[in-house]
């Protein structure tokens, strides 16, 4: 199972960490980071392999959104910058905000630009949506949900992969880190943030003994070392990349 | 660490306590070691008690095997030598299959005629691997249909007025 790592790109120490490392696993950008500054570049060059997300969702925070123009130039990036390290593109899946008729609309807009579209099944569309997904569409990866209690039960997620398998797709856990599951559940890839997040909180998360424990560190001493706390999140993140890509 | 190639098995001292549940594991396992033979040596420690191979000494036992290869291992104390027993096991499942690759391999093996009932899958799991490259349930998809379970966020209360959120 590959891990995905997230915001790296819009990251604060994103400087420190790639001075310091060489080669990173797989990471997972958002769209809405790529516009914003570089990172990418330095990121797409020295990763294994890398997934994009639309970003929609930090988009839209608190703001009036314009979607169709929003998409376009997502599908602008992904004709400049679409290479074989890219493994696919997740689609602008704010059905909760314009619903699904729109975001099947935006989806044409992305796969005009790369068949590389990768639809995130969401509950509102229905379980004889997910099947026909899984059945029919053209690219083979398609995600669901890893947040507890959106989309999915924990006891029917690997129901959800099974038949995904059985029609030849590969499923992405999107946003799915916990333990419990990606040791149960057979994901072909999931993505993760919990390193940046266990920073924001004054600790480290590490992976011991199939356990996932935690450093803390004083206030004052996350804040006058926090990039170095960041680049160890990063790392020990890695780790467990390391780790589940022989699970 | 000492081997011996033919331990007598009625010397050997089974660990009681052992939570594996290995009674089916048994006769799946007889005609494996009728076909390979015992390769793997059983892990004794050095009291004579057997720390790793139940499934293979019950196997051997209903065969009517008298001796078995096995390593006479000193551990430190008991706990040393439970702990290792259960890590034995443990650390099995934390291996995944690659079911694409093992689809080609198993293909291969199927080319040349090879007995495929030999390679500890069952027919059923084979005839999946080989056509859907993956073990799947046949009814995964008649079952989600039906009884998909659509998840509830928990209710968030005010803690001061007890209402929802």
């Amino acid at each position: 199972m590959k891990i995905f790592l997230s915001a790296l790109e819009g990251s604060e120490a994103f400087d420190y960490i790639n001075e310091r490392i060489d080669r990173y696993l797989y990471n997972l950008m958002s769209f809405y980071y790529l516009t914003k500054n570089d990172n990418y570049k330095e990121i797409l060059r020295k990763s294994e392999e890398v997934m994009i997300d639309s970003g929609a969702h930090s988009f839209q925070k608190g703001k009036r959104v314009k979607w169709y123009e929003y998409t376009e130039s997502y599908a602008e990036w992904i004709k400049k910058h679409d290479c074989d390290k890219i493994l696919g593109y997740f689609e602008m899946d704010v059905d909760n905000v314009i619903g699904y008729e729109k975001v099947l609309e935006l989806r044409k807009i992305l796969l005009k630009a790369t068949n590389k579209i990768i639809p995130v099944w969401h509950k509102n569309r229905g379980i004889e949506d997910y099947i026909d997904m899984c059945k029919n569409y053209e690219f083979d990866i398609v995600a669901i949900s890893g947040f507890k209690n959106e989309d999915i039960v924990d006891s029917q997620y690997q129901r959800f992969v099974n038949v995904a398998h059985k029609y030849g797709k590969k499923i992405h856990g999107l946003g799915m880190t916990r333990i419990d599951i990606l040791d149960k559940v057979n994901f072909d890839s999931v993505d993760s943030s919990t390193w940046l997040q266990g920073v924001v909180y004054g600790r480290i998360d590490s992976l011991r003994f199939n356990k996932r424990v935690s450093r803390r560190f004083s206030k004052e001493f996350a804040k006058e070392n926090r990039k170095e706390i960041m680049y160890i999140a990063y790392l020990e993140a890695m780790e467990m990349q390391r780790r589940y890509l022989y699970k | 660490m000492k081997f011996i190639e033919d331990y007598k098995i009625e010397d050997i001292k089974m660990w009681e306590n052992n939570p594996r549940k290995n009674d089916e594991a048994v006769e799946k396992l007889i005609p494996l070691l009728k076909k390979y033979g015992v390769i793997n040596p059983v892990i004794i420690d050095q009291h004579g008690i057997l720390r790793a191979g139940h499934t293979r000494i019950k196997a051997l036992k209903k065969m009517g095997r008298e001796t078995v290869p096995a390593l006479i291992v000193e551990f430190k104390d008991e706990a040393h030598a439970i702990g290792y027993s259960i890590a034995d096991n443990k650390s099995v499942e934390w291996a995944q299959w690659d079911f694409k690759e093992l689809k080609e391999i198993i293909g291969e093996l199927e080319s040349i005629d090879f007995d495929l009932e030999m390679i500890g899958f069952d027919k059923d799991e084979i005839d999946k691997i080989l056509i859907y490259g993956a073990i799947y349930e046949e009814d995964d998809e008649e079952y989600l249909l039906e009884n998909y379970e659509e998840p509830e966020k928990p209710k968030k209360i005010c803690p001061w007025c007890g209402r929802e959120i």
